[in-house]
Formats: C-alpha cells, sequence, structure tokens
C-alpha cells in the first residue's frame, strides 16, 4: 500500500543515488556473472539493509530490544554460501531473497532466546515472505508498477536510507525503526523506549532532522 | 556504536512553527495511504514539503524490511496471501517435509495442495533433491486413487510443488475414532491395492504405504499421496541400508536395512500394515519407541486382526497376516493380487484359498507367543531326552515319571501364564522389551512367570538330586534369557531368586555339599546377571534417544 502511494509521488529524492555510487542491479548482473569484485560490493552495500532488516525482524518478535549482529553475521554468510543458489535477477528479488534468510534466521534466533523451542516447526518461516504478496506485484509486468530502472533507483535510495540509519546516534535509530519502520503509534514507542510520549516526539524529530541531515538534503527553507 | 550527539541537529531550532504531532499526524496518514489526510495536513503547514521525502524514503524502507502493510499481524504465516499465481489460503497440515497450503490458482479459479520443502533457502542439498524428486516421480503418475502433482518450482531457493486438493482428513485421523466397519475397510484397502499396483507397472515403488499417506474425501474416496520415500526403478541406489520410512508400517527387510530386497512386496507388506489398521483399529505393531516397534516388525508375529475387532471374519484376518509375513516370498506377489483377494472377498464373501506348510505355521506360532513357545520347546525337548532315557533303561522308570509330570506341569503352568498374559485387557503384556519400566499389573505378570520358571526348575532339581551335575547350569541360562525383556529390574529379580533358590537348593540336599563348587556356580550367576544387565543398558541408551 505505502509503495503504490510512494510510486504515485514524483521520485523527489532519486537524483541523489548517484552521490555514493550505489549502482545494486549492475552490481547484481556482474556478480551473477561470477564477477568477484562486483559480489563484493554489492554484499557492502546490502549490509546495512540486513542489519536494519534483522533488527526490525528479531525486535518485532520479541517486543525487546536485542543484539541482532549475530543473525546480521549468521545471514550475511549463509547468502554468500547460498549465493549460486539465488535465481532471481532483479534487485527486488534480491532484496527479498535476503530478506527471507534474515527473517528466517530472526525466527530461531528468537525462539533461542525465547527458551521455548515448542514446536520445531518453526522452519517454515522462510514462507513468511509476505513480501511474497508485493513483491509478486512489483513483477508483474501487466500491473502499473514503475520502470525496472525506476526500480533500481528504489532500492539504491533504500540501501542508502539503511546505510544513513547506521550512521545515527542509538536512540535516534532507535526511534525511527520503532515508529517509522515498526509503524507502532507514540504511546507504545514511549513504553519500549521508557520515555513520555512528548519526549518521544521530540527525540523523534530530531532523529528525522538528523538523517535528513546525514542523506545531504538541503536545508530546510533554503 | 556511535557516541550520543554533543547537540540536537540543526533542524529544530530552524523550523520552530512545525510542531512534532504535525510531523506525526503527517506519518501516520502515510502509513494507512491516506492520501487526502496526507494532502490536508501538507497544504496546512508548507513548511512538511522538505521533510516528505524523507519520511516517504523510511516508508519505502519499512515496506521493503517488512515487506508488507501496517496491520502485520504477529503470525507469520497470516493468510490468505498470495504466492506466485495462486493465493494461499489455509495450513493443511505439516510435516518432516514440509508445510501444505490449501491454495487457489487465481486466474484458473481451481483449488490445490501447495507444498513447500520446509527450510526454505536454507534447506539441504539432499532435500532439495530428494523434494523435486518426488515432485518429478508423482509427475509421472496418472491415477484416479492418486494425488497427482501439476506444477512444482523454485522460488527464490524456496521450492514449492502444486497438486491434487483432497478435501478432508487422512486415514489415520480416521482410524483413531476405531476400526472402519469391515466391508468398508475391504473396499478402501482394494482401491488403494491397485493404485499401489499401477505405481508398480511404472516401475515406481512408494516404501511408504501407511494410514496418514491415504487420504480420504468429503466422499469417502481414498487417494494415495505422498511420494517423499518413493523410488523410481531408474533412481539412484544411494541409499545403501538407510533406515526410511514409518516403523510401525515399515516392512521387515526396510527395517533391518535391507535395501536390495526391498520391492513390490514391500509395498503390499505396506498395504497389509493399512488393511489391518482398517480393520482391527491398531497398528499391528506399536511400541513404546521406534526400536520397540523395529525390533516387533522383524521378530514378532501379529496377532490376527480379529483380536482387536470381533467382527472381523477369519478370511479377512488371513489376507491381512498373510500380507505382514516376514518373507516377502511368503507375502501376496504383487498389490493387484491382494486387491483382487479382497474384491473376491466383497462379491463373494470368501477368500481363494491358500495353503500354508506346517514350518510355517509351527514359526508364525513361536513369533506369536514366543514367551510360551520356546519355553515348551525346552520342556518338550528335555522330556523326550528323559523319555529315551526311559526307554534305555526301563528299570529308571519309577525315578523319571515324577520329573516327567513335573516338567508336563512346569509345561501347563507356562500355557496357562501365556493365556493369562494375552487376554484382551491385557494384550501388551507380553510385549517383549518394553521401553518404560513395568507397569505394576504387567511386571507382576512377568515377575510370576520367572518365578514360576525358577520354583520349577529347583523343584525339578531337587528331584532328580542334581545340586552338583552339570544341570545346575539351567540357572545362569534363565538369568540369561531373563534379559530378552530388556529390563534390568527383571534380570535382578531374576538373578536373586536363582541364588536363593541355589542356595535353599544346597541346604535341604542331603549328603555332604561341596561349598567351593556351589560358591563358583554363584560367581557364575552374578556374571551372566552383570554381562546381561550391561547389555541391556547399552541398548537402552539408542532406545531412550530414539524415542
Amino acid at each position: 500500500m505505502a509503495r503504490d502511494s510512494d510510486t504515485d509521488a514524483p521520485p523527489e529524492s532519486s537524483a541523489s543515488t548517484d552521490g555514493r555510487g550505489v549502482r545494486i542491479a549492475g552490481w547484481l548482473e556482474a556478480a551473477r556473472r561470477g564477477d568477484a569484485a562486483a559480489r563484493d560490493r554489492l554484499f557492502d552495500a546490502c549490509r546495512s539493509y540486513v542489519d536494519l532488516a534483522a533488527r526490525y525482524h528479531l525486535q518485532r518478535r520479541l517486543q525487546a530490544k536485542v543484539d541482532a549482529s549475530d543473525i546480521v553475521q549468521q545471514s550475511l554468510l549463509e547468502a554468500h554460501r547460498g549465493f549460486d543458489r539465488f535465481a532471481g535477477e532483479s534487485p527486488g528479488e534480491w532484496f527479498a531473497w535476503l530478506k527471507r534468510i534474515v527473517v528466517h534466521n530472526a525466527y530461531d534466533e528468537a525462539k533461542r532466546y525465547r527458551g521455548t523451542a515448542k514446536r520445531d516447526a518453526g522452519r517454515e518461516v522462510p514462507l513468511d515472505g509476505r513480501g511474497d504478496a508485493s513483491e509478486a506485484r512489483a513483477f508483474d509486468p501487466a500491473s502499473a508498477e514503475p520502470s525496472p530502472s525506476q526500480h533500481a533507483v528504489r532500492w539504491e535510495e533504500e540501501v542508502r536510507l539503511a546505510a544513513a540509519l547506521e550512521h545515527l546516534p542509538e536512540d535516534h535509530r532507535d526511534i525511527i525503526l520503532l515508529r517509522n519502520l515498526e509503524r507502532l503509534p507514540f504511546e507504545e514507542v514511549a513504553k519500549r523506549m521508557g520515555r513520555s510520549a512528548g519526549a518521544c516526539r521530540m527525540l523523534w524529530m530530531r532523529a528525522i532532522a538528523g538523517l535528513r541531515e546525514h542523506l545531504g538534503e538541503p536545508n530546510p527553507e533554503a | 556504536m556511535h557516541a550520543p550527539p554533543p547537540k540536537p541537529p540543526m533542524a529544530t531550532p530552524e523550523e520552530p512553527d512545525l510542531p512534532a504531532e504535525i510531523l506525526d499526524s503527517y506519518l501516520s496518514a502515510l502509513q494507512c495511504g491516506d492520501q487526502t489526510a496526507q494532502a490536508a495536513i501538507l497544504a496546512a503547514h508548507p513548511a512538511l514539503a522538505n521533510w516528505t521525502a524523507c519520511l516517504r524514503g523510511l516508508e519505502g524502507l519499512a515496506a521493503a524490511i517488512a515487506g508488507d502493510g501496517a496491520c502485520e499481524a504477529d503470525p507469520p504465516t497470516a493468510l490468505p496471501r498470495v504466492f506466485g499465481p495462486y493465493e494461499l489460503l489455509a495450513e493443511l497440515g505439516r510435516g518432516g517435509m514440509g508445510v501444505v497450503y490449501r491454495a487457489r490458482h487465481v486466474s484458473l479459479g481451481r483449488d490445490v495442495a501447495v507444498k513447500f520443502l520446509a527450510g526454505g533457502v536454507c534447506a539441504s542439498a539432499e532435500q532439495r533433491r530428494r523434494f523435486l524428486a518426488e515432485a518429478r516421480l508423482a509427475a509421472r503418475i496418472r491415477h484416479p486413487r492418486i494425488v497427482s502433482i501439476h506444477d512444482a518450482g523454485d522460488r527464490d531457493g524456496q521450492l514449492w510443488c502444486a497438486m491434487d486438493l483432497v478435501d478432508g482428513d487422512d486415514l489415520a485421523a480416521l482410524l483413531r475414532a476405531g476400526p472402519m466397519p469391515v466391508a468398508e475397510a475391504v473396499q478402501l484397502v482394494a482401491e488403494i491395492a491397485r493404485a499401489v499396483h499401477h505405481l508398480h507397472t511404472s516401475g515406481i515403488l512408494h516404501r511408504d504405504v501407511k494410514t496418514s499417506n491415504i487420504l480420504l474425501d468429503a466422499s469417502g474416496t481414498p487417494y494415495l499421496s505422498d511420494f517423499g520415500l518413493a523410488r523410481g526403478d531408474d533412481g539412484d541406489a544411494t541409499m545403501t541400508g538407510t533406515v526410511l520410512g514409518t516403523p510401525a508400517s515399515m516392512s521387515p527387510e526396510q527395517a533391518a536395512g535391507r535395501v536390495r530386497e526391498i520391492d513390490a512386496r514391500s509395498d503390499v507388506y505396506g498395504l497389509g500394515t493399512v488393511l489391518y489398521e482398517a480393520l482391527g483399529g491398531v497398528p499391528p505393531f506399536g511400541g513404546d519407541s521406534a526400536i520397540d516397534t523395529l525390533l516387533d516388525v522383524l521378530e514378532r508375529e501379529p496377532l490376527p486382526p480379529s483380536h482387536h475387532n470381533p467382527a472381523v471374519p477369519r478370511p479377512l484376518d488371513r489376507v491381512c497376516l498373510r500380507c505382514l509375513e516376514k518373507a516377502p516370498s511368503r507375502r501376496p506377489a504383487t498389490a493387484a493380487a491382494l486387491a483382487d483377494d479382497l474384491e473376491t472377498w466383497l462379491a463373494e464373501g470368501r477368500i481363494a484359498p491358500w495353503s500354508d506348510s506346517l514350518p510355517n505355521r509351527i514359526g508364525r506360532l513361536l513369533r506369536r507367543h514366543p514367551a510360551a513357545g520356546f519355553r515348551l520347546l525346552g520342556i518338550g525337548g528335555t522330556m523326550a531326552i528323559v523319555a529315551l532315557r526311559c526307554l534305555a533303561n526301563p528299570e529308571t522308570v519309577g525315578f523319571y515319571v515324577p520329573v516327567l509330570f513335573g516338567l508336563a506341569l512346569w509345561g501347563c503352568l507356562a500355557v496357562f501364564w501365556e493365556a493369562l498374559g494375552t487376554r484382551r485387557p491385557a494384550t501388551t503384556l507380553l510385549r517383549a522389551g518394553s521401553s518404560r519400566p513395568l507397569p505394576v499389573a504387567k511386571g507382576t505378570w512377568v515377575a510370576a512367570l520367572w518365578l514360576t520358571d525358577v520354583i520349577a526348575v529347583t523343584l525339578l532339581l531337587a528331584l532328580v538330586d542334581g545340586t552338583s551335575g552339570p544341570l545346575l547350569a539351567v540357572y545362569p541360562l534363565l538369568v540369561a534369557a531373563s534379559g530378552l525383556w530388556l529390563e534390568q529390574r527383571l534380570v535382578h529379580l531374576v538373578t536373586l531368586a536363582c541364588l536363593t533358590a541355589h542356595a535353599i537348593l544346597a541346604v535341604v540336599t542331603p549328603g555332604p555339599v561341596a561349598w567351593h563348587v556351589a560358591l563358583i556356580l554363584d560367581v557364575l550367576i552374578l556374571c551372566t546377571a552383570a554381562i546381561t544387565a550391561f547389555q541391556i543398558g547399552r541398548i537402552r541408551l539408542p532406545r531412550a534417544a530414539g524415542r
């Protein structure tokens, strides 16, 4: 839903993609042909995305802040090892694939963390790709989705955002994760962060402003 | 990782007229996809324009990470959802191999079952190979009683296949409520036997014919499914000796890992287990653990189905037990032959006669009642020797007649205990090798059986004055034999009984006793007990683990 509405809007910030030289589609294609350097660059660029996705999925399952670095490592390792098995071509498929690995690992980790391995049937989680739904739409040639090149731009935008988030101070990143990515209302965010809702709102606003600065957006009122 | 910021970033002081509440309400509108509200808020607060790109970007990122809208429910497999050309509607079941969903082909409007390989992109190469092999084998088959596969694929590393949807339970679930009406059960197994025969004529062995692989639709029509272990004749023979399958429905050759011997008659055995359970309501063998069941499959003879369900006619008992023969050569040669038999019975109420040789019958009797059977063999053998001795030296008859009587009485007692133990409410009493400590009733029964032996042996020894002869070897023998129950407690009990009996024997026997010889025998008894108990402990380890 959000993506649909997003694509209706003019690509306001896409012009900045070339600034960091991120070219997911090109690297992916080269890596699939066997170019090791391109593969390294691809993984490098996607690291922040994996990190963010790991945090998101682990946190959502455990409803608490936890260290996600293990599953980031694990997921990147699995993606590295299983790269030959990745059959997709577009960045969209690539990120869906990465996400599925992360979700799977987050599920296992959450289970371990809770220490309640009640059902061993947790292995079905990769199906969780509710991404399946949205991604399936994204690749449907009959739908009014943006062209492949626009796709690439959008993924680069997301990679750039994930990287920028990594450079934010810890509390700023946390609150963006809770409010923007987990989409929790401030009452809930406040509970999780142990602050008042008003304080959270202010913190959040400062976090967004900081993010804009990192993205190198023109100063407001400029 | 990062030090806290020394100062809040620059934006806030420069935009004093944009409260955080407004930014928040705009984000809420964005997250709900409410474009009118977005436009209205933006119109009221032009300063917001500079923030929208960033918020929209984060929204895109949220979607890229979660892959879903704002209202994602926590269960990771919330349904319905779209998968390729299918819409997944509900989970039908899950097993070791994967998860099965009820699904609808969106453009065709046809309902199917979509199965996913467990483990997704992380499934091992072997699992993937097996999954694809199953799909390929099943795709070769078209039969009205076999679940067929329409489509299969690999979506970013997640293997899936779409197959016929059978709207109903499997046979195992149905039989949990008890046995089926006899005619219905026979009809069902006959149909499945035809389907299995079709597989065989196509060069495919199913290798896992069991009740939970037989699906029933709403009208009760059965379908054979799950080719997870099936092997085509052109297939690889890499699975050397691996025990695959479900213990309770596994043929002896499968249970023993004699892979080369597995052929169409192994599937006939599987059909036999289905027929047995459909008629009797319980599987032919059901041990407490997988190892127990495997041992039973290899060594024991099932009771006839009519034992569990008196409504089962004798001819069907015979058909069923014939399928469950240990030696494949004694089973019906093909699934079609079994189907013929069953259909003949349905049409004419009789089964084509089938002769059985005497050794087979004796063998089966022994496997069905091993405890009493082997006792009678031993006792009978001894009686024969004693009788021969009487014939050779007629003057000893007076001495040996009480011995013969005693032996005969012992044999009668053994049969009596057996009859007591196999009475219907206590069918499990006889089962050797229960991995749980014997419950009281069962334990009492087994203890009585063995104490009878010790007492009988001791009385006979006293009768023949064999307190120092080689006949005393019978005590270590008893201890060793008690180990067959795989219960250390039983070994301890029998050992104690033997030591006591031996001591009493030594005391009551008139004449001088060689104490050192008696003590040596005691040591031998203890050694036998220690070895036996040690072996049981060894077997127990995998038994406990294999549960």
